[in-house]
């Protein structure tokens, strides 16, 4: 018995279980043994204890040895004031601005002997740097921690020697890509603004925008070890609190070493996380942020990604487009119409003819039928085959064309065009109604404003090809209505995912699936803006003045 | 605990989309059989009886607005006859659902896939139902939201495309029996208004319960609308004696519609209606039964018996029927009266009769 048990502890090397927990304990008896011994997490917590203390040669030590003197990190050591207190700068380069460094070593040696303060003690010094000298003081920091999420923020600390204290000034700037439009979302007519990697930025552009004070922006950092600054931002007074609250909660429970995009923190706050479809926004665009915020929605901001979230997220924002408000009324109404039939195509438009072709070919007129079998002639595979053959070679050449570098560009698509549709469609391996299905299909996904929705409908497109190749059109029925019922079943922050189409919101519908006339929305969506329905005065139908009317009385009597 | 509210609005699509299933599914014939071209006049005598059917059944469930059929019955006779006046309805949501599974699979059998087993395709709509009624009440009726303009546009299109074959000379002579046929035609959609004892199950889930009789009221007046024109539409484009004859009128009527050279065979439309309306009306009743059993059972949640309840009920609607023409004779008057008058009519009867006698009691313990 117990030779089987060494044995089976023998062939199991390549599974080492949990080690015994006295590691830790071990790094606990020897803190007097070198620093690198201790592991990220201790180190951090180490850093979080230290506290400042009045030496400053002692201070730059502990800075040293917690960054290990990072060749970014500078340190600048100089004498302050006629009483040549010793006192250090500290700052990363690269972040800051080189000319206000210079500014405040200039402040430091040399304005300190023209305050006439003399034969003080060590600490005065300070007191007067901080309260009269150094314009753009921001804070005192008491701790490590402090100054480190000053210094890493591109501040600068300043340390003197007999205070436990060091002075963090403003001196941010750091290169940053430029406002640009946004490459994945571009419309023809509207603002050609894009959000950048800089929070500041970004939130500045929503700021700019919305011009009220009752635009509030909180912030937090989520990651112990990236501290992504993170912030959220809504019109307070409009937005219901539950949602704020909802939002809050969610976000401080994120526990994540590092956050490098808002991905992270989407899948971290989804209501449904095994769900395809996206219950949260995401957009490059300043202009759909501020017209969701002033909807009555919540925007997040994550530092170092354009994108930014925003939610609650309802199916009918994502087939919706910027382009669709800026428009005049028909035409928008019209394309958006289109999208959203277009991204019910892209669903099931293959799963159909599978399921036509298989099942139900009386459902066709009887030419086109013909037509389409004697193309079929000498086609080797079921139509099923046929149809998935080509949709995986489609996401193939898609997934390549994202991938590859630009130059190469226009070889792929000479690849795709050529040899892949005209030449497979020649040598007979499949029909052409299959490949005009798929481009049909492809290019309905593309027109989706949103890729977040149509990556899902991409998927979900294959298990509707299943059910019909399975069922026939009563398994692309059984489709459509399981995919009703999710649907239905989502909430985005207690916000119907379907509404206003489930439930049924009449009022709400003037900008579903049509776009009404702007004069014409006067109420704010239901469900969101319910703390202030009525968002503009009726009545505004523009009209030219009739004779002998007054303009004003004329708009009251309109309505 | 949560509990799921829908509201008014959706009580009336479903009650609504349910009826009007049965209607385009066979309802046409078995007015005519009876009364011929005058089946129109039948869809419009059975309104007045259905209403007042309707209020006999829905008003003892306003009067308990935050109770099922279930919980009140046990509080007016008794628990041991409350539940078991309570089996009849559960079994008349079992017959109710069963049936219109089985009646859609036989279309789909003889009309689009005869080589697929009936079985198949009842499980394939249970299945959506199990679906959805494990996501619960709340999704339905956002489902229902969702699926009653896509219900209606279908029905209107293909109502429209088949108005253009219509020959109205088709409709006279009006009367030529007489009344007693046109009475005996009004007499299976009045009985089949029976359906609204879903009603008794889900108004304690509205949020308005006093307003539900009313939303039941107005679903009748309009499914009878479009029974009525369904009548009318049906005999006008295939004839009186064909509209009775056929296995399912609406379908061969539409089927029988060609509108140019391209556009023919509209009946895709007719049948994916279908299949929404079947898909409400088994979710429906399945949620209704699955209450209702675990009330009556003391569970706390109708989940767990969904899924096997489901089994049992395509099993039931496969067995009950040899094939489509003993369905069709349940709907005769003669048979659908008696068992609908005892499963339906019976308990609400005694039930009704001990809220009068009890009354004076109940509503001093209910303040």
């Amino acid at each position: 018995m117990s030779s089987v048990f060494t044995l089976l502890k023998k062939l199991s090397f390549p599974f080492p279980g949990k080690k015994k927990k006295n590691g830790n304990k071990n790094k606990k008896e020897k803190t007097g043994q070198p620093v690198d011994s201790r592991d990220i997490s201790q180190r951090e917590a180490d850093f979080k204890k230290t506290a400042l203390v009045a030496d400053v040669e002692q201070n730059l030590h502990r800075i040293i040895e917690i960054s290990g003197n990072s060749y970014d990190l500078c340190i600048r050591r100089c004498l302050a004031g006629p009483e040549e207190v010793p006192c250090a700068i500290v700052f990363i380069d690269g972040l800051v601005k080189k000319d206000v460094i210079d500014d405040l070593l200039r402040v430091v040696k040399i304005d300190t002997f023209k305050t006439g303060i003399k034969g003080v003690h060590k600490q005065e010094i300070y007191k007067t740097l901080k309260r009269r000298l150094i314009p753009n003081a921001l804070e005192e920091a008491r701790d490590m921690e402090t100054l480190y999420n000053g210094i890493s923020l591109g501040e600068t600390a300043l340390l003197f020697d007999g205070t436990a204290k060091a002075i963090l000034c403003e001196t941010r700037g750091w290169i940053t890509r430029s406002i640009t439009e946004p490459d994945a979302e571009t419309t023809i007519r509207g603002p050609r603004e894009g959000f950048v990697e800089n929070i500041r930025t970004n939130t500045s552009l929503i700021r700019r925008r919305i011009r009220s004070p009752n635009l509030w922006m909180e912030n937090l950092h989520v990651g112990s070890l990236t501290r992504t600054e993170v912030a959220y931002a809504y019109i307070k007074g409009l937005v219901g609190e539950e949602i704020l609250e909802e939002l809050r909660s969610r976000l401080e429970r994120i526990d994540i070493d590092g956050v490098l995009e808002s991905g992270y923190i989407e899948e971290y706050i989804r209501d449904t996380p095994f769900s395809l479809f996206p219950t949260v926004f995401r957009t490059e665009r300043p202009d759909r942020v501020a017209a969701a915020i002033l909807e009555g929605r919540v925007a997040i901001f994550t530092n170092g990604t354009p994108f930014v979230l925003i939610l609650p997220g309802d199916f009918s924002m994502f087939v919706q487009a910027p382009d669709d408000y800026y428009e005049v009324w028909p035409i928008g109404s019209f394309i958006r119409f289109l999208r959203t039939l277009a991204f019910l195509v892209s669903l099931f438009l293959p799963g159909i003819y599978v399921a036509v072709l298989n099942f139900h070919p009386e459902l066709l007129p009887t030419t086109l039928l013909l037509t389409i079998q004697s193309a079929r002639e000498g086609v080797p595979f079921p139509v099923v085959a046929e149809i998935l053959l080509m949709e995986i070679t489609f996401e193939v050449l898609r997934e390549a064309g994202v991938r590859m570098p630009r130059a190469i560009g226009s070889a792929i698509s000479i690849v795709g065009a050529l040899i892949l549709g005209e030449a497979a469609f020649r040598a007979g391996i499949v029909s052409p109604g299959v490949v005009i299905i798929v481009a049909f299909t492809a290019i309905a996904s593309f027109s989706s404003p949103s890729f977040s929705l149509a990556i899902a409908g991409r998927l979900i497109r294959f298990l509707i090809i299943f059910l019909g190749a399975a069922f026939g059109l009563l398994g692309v029925q059984f489709g459509f209505l399981v995919l009703l019922v999710h649907l239905a079943s989502m909430r985005s922050f207690g916000y119907p995912y379907l509404a206003p189409y489930g439930p049924f919101i009449w009022q709400d519908m003037k900008d579903a699936l049509v776009r009404g006339f702007w004069w014409q929305m006067t109420r704010r969506p239901k469900l969101l803006g319910f703390r202030e329905p009525l968002r503009q005065r009726s009545g505004q139908m523009p009209r030219p003045p009739r004779k002998g009317d007054q303009r004003g009385k004329n708009d009251r009597k309109g309505k | 605990m949560y509990t799921e509210k829908i509201v008014n609005r959706q009580l009336f699509f479903f009650l609504f989309i349910q009826r009007t299933t049965i209607v385009i599914s066979f309802l046409p014939a078995l007015t005519s059989a009876e009364a011929l071209q005058d089946a129109w006049i039948a869809g419009v005598l059975a309104l007045l009886p259905s209403a007042a059917m309707i209020l006999f059944i829905g008003k003892l469930a306003i009067i308990f607005p935050d109770k099922s059929i279930v919980q009140y019955s046990q509080e007016l006779v008794g628990p041991l006859l409350g539940k078991f006046l309570s089996l009849f309805y559960l079994f008349m949501f079992l017959l109710m659902a069963a049936t219109d599974l089985r009646i859609y699979a036989e279309v789909i059998k003889t009309g689009f896939m005869p080589e697929t087993p009936i079985v198949v395709v009842m499980g394939i709509m249970m299945l959506a139902a199990v679906i959805v009624v494990y996501a619960g009440l709340e999704p339905l009726g956002r489902c229902v939201d969702v699926i009653f303009s896509l219900f209606v546009i279908m029905l209107l299109g293909s109502l429209f495309f088949s108005l253009m074959h219509a020959d109205f000379r088709n409709l006279q002579p009006v009367l030529s029996k007489g009344w007693s046929p046109v009475i005996m035609g009004a007499i299976t959609p009045t009985i089949i208004s029976a359906q609204y004892t879903n009603m008794v199950m889900i108004v304690p889930s509205v949020d308005e319960p006093q307003k539900s009789l009313r939303a039941a009221l107005w679903s009748i007046l309009f499914s009878s609308l479009a029974l009525v024109l369904f009548c009318v539409v049906v005999v006008s484009v295939l004839g009186a004696d064909e509209g009775a004859r056929a296995a399912f009128p609406v379908f061969k009527m539409i089927r029988s519609t060609r509108i140019s050279e391209f556009l023919e065979r509209v009946e895709a439309l007719t049948i994916l209606a279908w299949g929404l309306g079947l898909f409400i009306t088994a979710s429906v009743n399945l949620y209704s039964g699955s209450k209702g059993l675990s009330q009556l059972l003391g569970l706390k949640d109708n989940r767990p018996l969904i899924l096997p309840m489901s089994v049992i009920w395509v099993a039931f609607g496969i067995q009950i029927y040899k094939d489509y023409f003993e369905v069709k004779q349940f709907f005769r008057p003669e048979m659908v009266a008696p068992v609908v008058f005892f499963i339906v009519l019976f308990p609400v009867t005694v039930l009704w009769v001990a809220y009068l006698l009890k009354r004076p009691g109940i509503k001093q313990s209910r303040r």
